[in-house]
């Protein structure tokens, strides 16, 4: 019983505190983290698109043609994981968007000083 | 001293010992010794911090449990209530990382996690595990994440080579990124140590004093910066192990 | 005279100079602009990423040239 109570006593703190502290140090790395995986997953889609059409070319010996719709077609995926992942991250801050931006931009710029 | 000053030398791994399995090299290298004792350390340092449990926590206590909270939180954050048995695997995944990171920034240590057979091998482990919680969970089902809902046929002659073409990507870019990650840190961070050594012999003293004004605080900020990406790389691993889950366990989308 | 189609695609990838530059450029504007007017900066959202793939289409373009001069090179 009283367990219990202390449990939601535990998370309505922890809650509080995260609502607090999450946005001032998380700030800096969810972005250079977020650039990273955004560069690399449109890398990464481009690159099988090629290696997936040279395959192609090399079983079906279509020459170029296999190549080059699979690295269109793999610049096409590289766009669209960008996309997903930007809108997703666009989406995550929305609530409460007015007060925070020239918070975080301060917290950003905080964070690369020191580090 | 030539030898020092290669960019590449630091990455190199040595046979210990030779192992054979059939025709299979097995041999224990300097590598899996690296990482062997990455993971003594992790153990040591965790059944340190747990063995005596209070409830109001120590300082060994507190870190183990804002360790192991910080990947809970995620594993919450992004699966919700389904993540939950997989909070042990993201958070020996996490750990593994930021320990072969960590252990990698100090100098004569060897950094594991910049080979692409150590990355490589955890992504694929990674989107593996994925296809077969998914196929588990949805069975045949889950291949319809090639198939968005809602799309004209035409249109998906397009669309789903481009879904394949997008799923593929994953473990490729999971483990690229990791590698070069860490590969290009320290090979900027040795690259910057040898304008040290090559100013001193191209300019004497001159040289000297402008390599330890000049090019001195640049390795230590270097450093510094090395250090918050070997926590990012980590996290951000962790982190997309989460997302791609959330393919085999969530919602369709 | 052989391996000149190496050299050739190498001369290629100069086209990701530019769109590096494109891209940088086109990030550089929309951050430029939702910092003066944040609340119309999600409406042109779809225009950044258009304009981003407009952009890195032009680099890709140099990109397939370099890579069909080395895996599928006509003369060769």
């Amino acid at each position: 019983m009283s367990h219990d109570d202390l449990n939601k006593r535990i998370a309505r703190a922890q809650a509080e505190i995260d609502a607090r502290e999450r946005p001032k140090y998380m700030a800096a790395g969810k972005g250079m983290g977020l650039g990273f995986r955004m560069a690399s997953d449109f890398a990464a889609a481009v690159l099988v698109g090629v290696v997936l059409g040279w395959g192609l070319d090399a079983i079906f010996g279509w020459s170029p043609w296999g190549l080059i719709s699979g690295l269109m077609l793999g610049f096409v995926a590289g766009v669209r994981n960008v996309v997903a992942t930007a809108s997703k991250a666009n989406q995550a801050p929305q609530p409460g968007e007015a007060t925070q931006v020239p918070e975080r931009g301060k917290a950003t710029k905080g964070e690369g000083d020191s580090a | 001293m030539m030898v020092s000053t290669d960019p590449m030398h630091q990455f190199k791994i040595g046979k210990l010992f030779d192992l054979k399995l059939g025709d299979l090299d097995i041999s224990f290298t300097t590598s899996a010794l690296w990482m062997v004792i990455g993971v003594l350390l992790l153990i040591g340092f965790l059944a340190l911090a747990t063995s005596k449990t209070s409830t109001v926590p120590g300082r060994m206590q507190s870190l183990a449990e804002i360790w192991y909270g910080f990947i809970a939180g995620i594993v919450k954050d992004v699966n919700h209530a389904p993540g939950k048995p997989f909070v042990p695997l993201v958070f020996s995944l996490f750990s593994f990382i930021f320990i072969a990171n960590l252990i990698g920034m100090f100098p004569y240590f060897l950094t594991t996690t910049s080979h692409i057979v150590v990355t490589g091998f955890m992504a694929l482990f990674t989107i593996s595990l994925v296809i077969v919680v998914g196929v588990m969970k949805k069975g045949f089902g889950f291949l319809k994440i090639f198939v968005p809902s809602g799309v004209p046929f035409v249109l998906l002659l397009i669309v789903t080579p481009i879904e394949i073409i997008s799923f593929l990507s994953r473990p490729i870019s999971l483990g690229m990124r990791l590698f070069a990650n860490m590969l290009g840190g320290h090979v900027a961070l040795k690259v910057f140590a040898g304008f040290v050594p090559s100013l001193a012999v191209a300019l004497g003293g001159i040289g000297m004093l402008m390599g330890g004004v000049l090019v001195m605080p640049l390795i230590v900020g270097v450093t510094a910066l090395e250090f918050l990406v070997a926590f990012l790389q980590a996290y951000v691993f962790a982190m997309l192990t989460c997302v791609y889950l959330n393919d085999a366990l969530g919602e369709a989308h | 005279m052989q391996g000149l189609n190496f050299v050739g695609a190498g001369l290629a990838c100069l086209a990701m100079l530019g769109a590096a530059i494109g891209v940088g450029n086109i990030f550089a504007s929309y951050l430029d602009g939702a910092m003066r007017n944040p609340s119309a900066a999600p409406a042109q959202f779809g225009n950044l990423i258009f304009g981003f793939a407009v952009t890195e289409a032009l680099g890709i373009f140099g990109f397939a040239i370099a890579l069909i001069l080395i895996f599928a090179a006509p003369g060769a």
